[in-house]
């Protein structure tokens, strides 16, 4: 469901629009729009500095590799970054984040890090490009 | 020399602390994995000495040549032991460090702990091949690293470790109530603006490294309520580091009743007292650092 069909659906808040006379309604307050909203988003990386590649990177249980060679899963085409530089893995325990042996290395707000469970608003440094993590739910 | 990784399992104090509250850092308590190619150093066996398990198993490795070192034994530093896999692995081959003057007494207690009216399975059930080993009074080596260690004042006292591989120096300092240390205190509660000197053996115990992991349970207002407790202010801790030249401090043994967003605003302190001397961070699980030796 997208937020606009969430949106619509919400949007009789407070009327009797969209319900039968005898049908019960349950109490919709805003609290519940906004985690109906959030059950929708995946984990992901969000580019907020450098201007190469997705601005929004969607995550799964499937690892997925970032890096400059076109055989990248996400591919950043800077010379800051190696050919396979870090992969990124959204477990059940977890979003996963491992530098791959990469020449600049991976930054966890600001930390050199070879591995990391991330968690909300981390930042992540790949190369020249910055993230922003967010959890979903 | 290779690569040395460091990896935090549990990072918090005295009690395992699961919830929203802690999410970000962490609830179980010390364990610290330290790994160069098969050799596995274990830095205490809290509560996080069970994930740490889990993920040795999964990593396929038919013959575990693992080490556990031990600072004390206070129980949150040995709870977790009847819960980690690889003890009841028959491929694993556990070695229980001690210092040599003690005569086994962590074994003793690890054992203790296993007794049926605690736990349901008895030490002497365990699969792994386990071996009680003394540590050298000076430099041991264990699997090509070179472990050395210094007493700490605590409730029963304390052991710190350094792990050194080539030019790579890792120290492990937690359940150290430096504060007791300094020729002061009393002034130093009352002027915490002031710098705090630890005596030298500290410093040159320290000298250097590329990482202490040390323990900073307390801010300078909440030690007052804790003198005693065996944890330091943990601006003490940022001073000590500063002097030795540490490059990286990362903050551990986390106050069970701290949440993550008081966390972060003693780390905010700390890192302000650092003044840019060292990289300063919060200790937290899941947290893998790799150092080149």
């Amino acid at each position: 469901m997208t937020r606009d069909e969430i949106t619509d659906t919400f949007s009789t808040l407070g009327t009797d629009e969209g319900f039968a006379d005898d049908e019960p309604t349950m109490p919709l307050v805003p609290q519940l729009l906004d985690a109906k909203i959030r059950r929708t988003a995946p984990p992901r990386l969000e580019r907020i500095e450098g201007d190469v590649g997705p601005r929004t990177i969607l995550l799964s249980p499937e690892p997925l590799t970032i890096g400059r060679s076109s055989q990248a899963d996400v591919v950043l085409d800077s010379a800051s970054l190696s050919r396979s530089h870090a992969r990124v893995q959204a477990h059940d325990h977890g979003t996963v984040l491992t530098d791959l042996d990469s020449r600049n290395g991976v930054f966890l707000n600001g930390l050199r890090v070879h591995s990391a469970v991330l968690h909300d608003r981390d930042t992540v440094q790949i190369g020249g490009v910055v993230y922003l993590f967010l959890e979903g739910d | 020399m290779g690569d040395l990784f460091v990896k935090f399992w549990g990072v918090r104090g005295s009690i395992p602390t699961p919830g929203h509250g802690t999410r970000r850092y962490g609830g179980n308590t010390s364990c610290i994995e330290i790994r160069k190619d098969d050799t596995v150093l274990i830095l205490d066996a809290g509560s996080g000495i069970r994930p740490l398990g889990v993920d040795l198993a999964a990593r396929g490795t038919e013959q575990l040549d693992l080490h556990l070192l031990f600072s004390h034994t206070h129980w949150d530093h040995i709870q977790g032991f009847p819960f980690f896999p690889p003890a009841y692995n028959p491929n694993t081959e556990l070695n229980i460090w001690d210092l040599e003057e003690a005569g086994g007494r962590v074994h003793n207690l690890l054992s203790g702990q296993m007794i049926e009216d605690y736990f349901p399975v008895t030490f002497s059930q365990l699969g792994a091949r386990i071996i009680p080993r003394g540590l050298q009074s000076e430099a041991q080596e264990i699997g090509g690293l070179i472990v050395r260690h210094l007493a700490q004042p605590h409730p029963g006292g304390s052991a710190a470790f350094s792990v050194e591989l080539g030019g790579v120096k890792v120290v492990y300092c937690t359940d150290s109530e430096l504060d007791l240390l300094l020729k002061d205190r009393d002034h130093s509660i009352k002027h915490p603006e002031e710098h705090r000197a630890l005596p030298a053996n500290f410093v040159e115990f320290m000298r250097d490294a590329d990482l202490v992991i040390g323990d900073g349970q307390y801010t300078d207002t909440n030690y007052v309520r804790h003198l005693g407790w065996g944890h330091p202010r943990v601006n003490t801790m940022v001073d000590l580091a500063v002097e030795a030249g540490v490059k990286q401090l990362a903050v551990f043994h986390h106050d069970p009743m701290e949440t993550d967003s008081k966390l972060e605003e003693k780390l905010a302190d700390a890192t302000a007292r650092a003044d840019g001397a060292l990289t300063l961070f919060g200790a937290r699980e899941g947290l893998e650092l790799k150092y080149s030796g």
